[in-house]
């Protein structure tokens, strides 16, 4: 029986911590809990297309780029939860246009593919820009942080729960299956195309809103920080060092690397990127299953 | 009834032709042996009806309905089922979860999960699988991962089955077992089989009629007994003085 309700007991301290933060937590806190849960949503959103189809992506900082443009280009003009929602469609729009071609390629491809195509969106958006004379747009009369920090975190568990019921579910089993072999997958009757299509732009839909938010925060949008690659780079690390093979995974991951990033910050901001850069070698040489991984045991055998 | 019919069906890649005007059909019911030394255009046949890759010439049919330009999924779902040559398992996944993910994605009808699992674990317990359902696909043996092949493609619910050397490489008694398994199953679930084998003898024993493919084209066709006597398959298989 206890074995039973084990998967949800670190979801469950994250959620109380979540919750109880807010009513304790000072400005600061709340600073860093807004971070943290708006990585954890990105984090689990990023599994359901590259732990769950096995296609790695390094540039989810396209959706989460284009969801703070369509914030900052909406600001003032419509209200800021339709805005929000709009940075969430527009980035799943986004993923199945370009879902098409860029899901025909696999393995190194597709990494590299990614990345190229969130560089590339990046300085179309800075050519735009500079069209429109604007070099970065201002938003006045952003939300309090308490509110923002409301919207991550009831992302984060959407994200989480979402992940878990995507695993089990019809789709989810489809998707497993092409990442093992989609070949084989097509024989026995899974449309390999149109579900990789659903799990890209599914992974899209909340990088787009977090994007959205993140813009919110700093209370400005500049394309090369709403496009910074770093973003790509640091869901992928935080995937691999927490294990992205069940939803706990990216808790963890995500949890590590906020708190991680906050201690070192302030003193050493150039040791934070030499650590996560150590730590991503490690673990993918060492520990490809990450820290869910090293306490879950082995797969398929009973405890 | 359903038939299965390819009608002067011819694949070419470039300048090399794989098939040529390759036409037969099958019965529902009936068990049909395919032979051909390698490159005889054995695989490239099952690929066509299964949806990899279109024919450059002629048609195939299953029943009233083209196959042609079918992707591979729907021809599953339309009630054929292939397994391959060299086997692909859905390796980090559990032998159980292999074959419930073929059926709830091969049956037309969409059977919920709790059904998917049952006629899954139907599928392992014909083929002999049942106790290693919780295992990793990838630590089953060779035999275990052609059987794994089969039970796959079982789940589906497809009646139509190809089977690409699901005996290749086994040893005599797993081939016998095997054997038996085949045939248990084609009476029990009423399959036509399509059989892609070179071990000669089993071939013989599980087919109703045997088709000789060489060089791309079919040479022979007729009973077991009567290919074994045919003096063109004699020589293209022996040589020319046999």
């Amino acid at each position: 029986m206890i074995a039973a309700y084990r998967p949800f007991i670190l979801p469950a301290v994250f959620a109380i911590a979540g919750l109880a933060l807010p009513i304790w937590g000072s400005n600061y806190l709340l600073g860093v809990g807004f971070a943290l849960f708006s990585w954890i949503a990105l984090v689990q959103s990023w599994t359901v297309l590259s732990a769950m189809t096995g296609y790695v992506s390094l540039g989810h900082a396209v959706f989460y780029g284009l969801g703070a443009y369509v914030v900052a280009l909406s600001w003032g003009v419509v209200p800021m939860a339709v805005g929000l929602l709009l940075a969430g469609l527009v980035a799943g729009v986004f993923a199945l246009v370009v879902g098409m071609p860029v899901l025909r390629v696999r393995g190194p491809y597709f990494v590299i593919l990614t990345f190229g195509l969130a560089e590339l969106v990046k300085y179309l958006v800075i050519i735009l820009e500079s069209e429109l004379g604007s070099f970065s747009r201002l938003m006045f009369g952003a939300p309090d942080l308490i509110w923002l920090y409301a919207i991550a975190f009831a992302l984060a568990a959407i994200g989480t729960i979402g992940a878990f019921v995507i695993r089990r579910s019809r789709l989810g089993r489809g998707l497993l299956a092409l990442r093992e072999n989609e070949e084989a997958a097509e024989t026995v009757g899974v449309p390999v195309n149109r579900l990789k299509m659903i799990a890209f732009a599914l992974s899209a839909v909340i990088p787009g809103i977090i994007g959205g938010l993140a813009a919110m925060r700093t209370t400005y949008f500049e394309p090369m920080q709403a496009f910074d690659p770093t973003v790509s780079f640091t869901i992928v690390t935080m995937a691999v060092v927490g294990g992205s093979d069940d939803a706990r995974g990216p808790l963890l991951g995500a949890a590590f690397f906020t708190l991680l990033s906050e201690l070192l910050w302030a003193r050493l901001p150039q040791g934070y990127m030499v650590v996560l850069g150590a730590l991503l070698i490690l673990f993918v040489l060492f520990i490809p299953r990450g820290l869910a991984g090293m306490f879950a045991g082995r797969p398929g055998r009973a405890a | 009834m359903t038939t299965l019919s390819l009608q002067g069906v011819s694949k070419s890649f470039g300048g090399l032709r794989a098939l040529s005007d390759v036409t037969f059909s099958v019965a529902e019911g009936e068990t049909v042996g395919i032979m051909g030394a390698n490159g005889a255009g054995k695989t490239t046949l099952f690929s066509l009806i299964a949806g990899h890759g279109q024919p450059t010439a002629g048609d195939i049919t299953l029943g009233e309905r083209s196959l042609v330009g079918l992707s591979p999924d729907r021809i599953c779902r339309l009630g054929i089922a292939r397994t391959f040559q060299i086997v692909r398992p859905f390796g980090g996944l559990s032998v159980l979860d292999n074959v419930v993910v073929a059926a709830l994605y091969g049956n037309p009808d969409r059977p919920s999960q709790r059904d998917a699992e049952a006629q899954g674990r139907a599928a392992l317990a014909a083929v002999g699988l049942a106790a290693r359902a919780d295992d990793l696909a990838e630590t089953l043996t060779l035999s275990g991962q052609k059987r794994l092949e089969v039970a796959r493609s079982l789940a589906t619910g497809a009646r139509f089955l190809l089977l690409d050397e699901v005996m290749a490489g086994l040893t005599p008694p797993e081939v016998t077992e095997m054997l038996g398994m085949l045939d248990a199953v084609r009476t029990r679930h009423r399959l036509t089989l399509l059989v892609i084998e070179h071990v000669m003898k089993a071939l013989m024993q599980l087919s109703d009629r045997i088709l000789v493919l060489h060089h791309g084209e079919l040479i022979a066709t007729g009973k077991p007994a009567d290919i074994a006597r045919d003096a063109t398959v004699l020589r293209v298989y022996y040589g020319e003085d046999a």
